[in-house]
């Protein structure tokens, strides 16, 4: 089984990428291959200059997904806009763009995206 | 590497040079190998992506002063 998710808000003003660690956390304690691909504003959360003092710290959780063996890519355009550097990413993960999206879509089994929610 | 065609999508962002190959190698015969030049580093892993999804075979990549030339053959 492969799942995907597409995460296109921010870090620490929606939920979406809380949820998606935790159903990506148990997508690989089961044997899935996780493939995560951040866009729009959610690039912000492959920042590793993020402190986050007594909280969860989400670039971190990244990098512990990561580690385990999931692909994380981020739109390496969304980063440019909004400033942030390829130096500055958290381990284990990348930029990317909308090809590598593309082809998390085609090849999963699951693909589920957490957008806005207008 | 030695290419039969080249394209050049320096200054073009993110899907651009990933749309511009896909209609370039409409024009290549099975075989023959597309040298694409880009400065959009997104091209680095959706290069190799795109030809995953594809089918043609990503022959691999060099950069030098901020250009990235990725290499594909038709397949």
């Amino acid at each position: 089984m492969k799942i995907a998710f597409n995460v296109q808000t921010g870090p620490y003003t929606f939920q979406n990428l809380d949820t998606v660690y935790e159903l990506a956390k148990r997508g690989l304690d089961r044997g899935y291959e996780v493939s995560i691909f951040l866009y729009v504003d959610s690039v912000g959360a492959m920042n590793s200059n993020i402190t986050t003092p007594g909280d969860r710290n989400i670039p971190q959780r990244l990098s512990e997904l990561a580690s385990r063996g999931a692909q994380i890519r981020g739109c390496g355009l969304c980063a440019k806009y909004r400033g942030h550097k390829r130096d500055e990413l958290a381990e284990g993960t990348r930029l990317a763009g909308t090809a590598v999206l593309g082809e998390m879509i085609a090849t999963s089994d699951r693909f589920i995206n957490f957008g806005f929610d207008i | 590497m030695k290419a039969d065609f080249s394209l050049e999508c320096t200054g073009l962002s993110c899907p651009m040079p990933i749309i511009q190959t896909s209609r370039k190698m409409k024009e290549l015969k099975p075989g023959e190998i597309l040298a694409v030049q880009a400065d959009d580093e997104g091209i680095k892993e959706d290069m190799p992506a795109w030809c995953k999804t594809t089918g043609n075979e990503f022959l691999g990549m060099k950069e030098e002063n901020g250009i990235i030339t990725v290499y594909v053959r038709k397949k």
